[in-house]
């Protein structure tokens, strides 16, 4: 019998029976009861996995699993704080939790639960929609549309195909210059309302602002607000996805050294 | 009050949370044992690649077609008037020709293709754009088989004018066909994000 701990996060301990009662169960097939492990004034949330069940039964890379695994921190964060772990990490033993990281790390994970405590991650990503921005750039930059082609003859599609990549790639550029001053104005009227501030690199041209907010749960409504009236000036332009709240897995992204 | 603009996590969507129990969050090197390697692709295809030949192709051709949008709509510019004022049309046409020359003259100089705010990215695929042009020329040239090609023999600028904008989109058509296959990696939920792209670019041809 071969059996790990799956790890969801690292909670307060200890917890209160009712919060005990919500764990519910995790990853796996059949899913697994989600237990917690204590040590002094903090708690790893676990389950068991056997690694000698069948392929199907473990933990795998499965929408299954990655819901359950969303599912357990969701439920721990409506009741407490939690500080997430990331997909897929399984303790050998009981003893290897405790020692070698519940004992070992204990003082810089209780300060990542103080530094988190009462907090939550709301995430937004505005995204331009690319005929809008073309066409407000096109009116305020008209050069870049350029005007059709050069003298139309039989060589019409090889002079016009280097033309236009070097045409695109200065629109490419203005696109960029625009989002980057966008998305600097955008954080800084953001970021007073947040106790932290996480920008990710765009992933696509068109992106304006891909950031996480670290707020007080009590400041999510006034984050609402002003997200809110930020779409109101921006919508012609630009979709936005606001998600939240989340346990803040953006602000627990650190390596945990193994061992002692 | 609440917000409807904000997503709650729990509401089914699971994207919008893969990329952050995936990416972030506590990670303790020596135990992470459940099989990723699916994963790792997945997270690779997340990270959409940012510049590259056929985006600039592409925000060209769109600066062209809003560029007839907007001539279509105001009335003295309109097709209609091209096809019947000989005049207006030529005159359009020289003033394309100067323009042309304008930016020709800033391409060697250099000076207003952003020089000094050109990603690095965006240089490699400007020399990727030289390097692959032919290639690329070649299979646009095989895909379309559109009337406006024999209308390119044609003299007559009128007709090369009407033609040109139904050429581009059916480039664009040609595109199309080619960029599932760039994609690549599409299981499960691999394929979300860049299936969440496509849609708003098919919006953008409705036009």
């Amino acid at each position: 019998m071969n059996n790990s701990w799956y790890l969801y996060g690292i909670v307060r301990s200890p917890l209160a029976k009712t919060r005990k009662a919500a764990l519910g169960i995790g990853v796996g097939d059949p899913p697994a009861k989600v237990k917690s492990v204590s040590h002094q004034q903090i708690a790893a949330v676990v389950s068991e996995v056997s690694s000698d069940a069948p392929p199907g039964a473990q933990v795998r890379g499965l929408r299954r699993d990655m819901t359950a695994h969303t599912s357990v921190l969701e439920r721990l964060m409506a009741h407490t704080t939690v500080l997430p772990v990331r997909f897929g990490v399984c303790i050998p033993s009981r003893h290897e939790l405790v020692e070698n990281i519940l004992r070992s790390q204990y003082d810089w994970l209780d300060q990542q639960l103080e530094r988190l405590a009462g907090a939550v991650e709301l995430t937004l990503r505005i995204t331009y929609k690319e005929d809008e921005v073309l066409r407000e750039l096109q009116q305020q930059q008209p050069v870049l549309s350029g005007a059709g082609r050069l003298s139309g003859t039989r060589r019409y599609q090889r002079v016009t195909y280097s033309d236009q990549i070097e045409r695109g790639q200065r629109i490419a550029a203005a696109v960029q210059v625009k989002r980057e001053q966008e998305s600097q104005a955008l954080v800084a009227h953001l970021r007073p309302l947040a106790r932290e501030v996480a920008v990710s690199r765009p992933p696509s041209d068109m992106t304006v602002l891909k950031a996480s907010f670290l707020v007080d749960r009590q400041s999510v409504e006034q984050m609402d607000q002003a997200i809110e009236s930020l779409y109101k000036k921006m919508k012609r332009l630009a979709d936005f996805e606001y998600v939240g709240p989340l346990p803040p897995y953006s602000f627990a992204s650190m390596r945990l050294p193994y061992g002692g | 009050m609440a917000t409807q603009l904000r997503k709650a996590p729990g509401s089914g969507d699971l994207y919008s949370v893969m990329e952050l129990i995936l990416d972030r969050g506590l990670v303790i090197d020596a135990y992470v044992r459940v099989s990723l390697v699916g994963i790792e692709l997945l997270t690779i295809d997340l990270r959409v690649v940012v510049a590259s030949v056929d985006t600039f192709i592409r925000y060209a051709e769109a600066m062209e077609r809003l560029g007839w949008h907007e001539r279509e709509r105001s009335p003295s510019a309109g097709l209609p008037d091209m096809l019947g004022d000989g005049m207006t049309s030529h005159a359009v046409n020289r003033g394309s020709q100067r323009l042309a020359g304008a930016i020709s003259g800033d391409r060697s100089s250099n000076g207003r293709s952003g020089g000094g705010r050109s990603t690095s990215a965006m240089e490699v695929a400007g020399k990727a754009a030289k390097e692959g042009l032919s290639r690329l020329k070649d299979s646009f040239t095989e895909d379309s088989s559109d009337p406006g090609d024999d209308v390119q023999d044609d003299d007559d600028e009128r007709q090369e004018m009407r033609a040109a904008p139904r050429a581009a989109r059916d480039r664009n058509g040609a595109e199309n066909h080619r960029r599932p296959k760039r994609r690549g990696v599409g299981n499960d939920g691999a394929g979300v994000k860049p299936q969440q792209e496509m849609p708003r670019r098919k919006e953008v041809r409705a036009h």
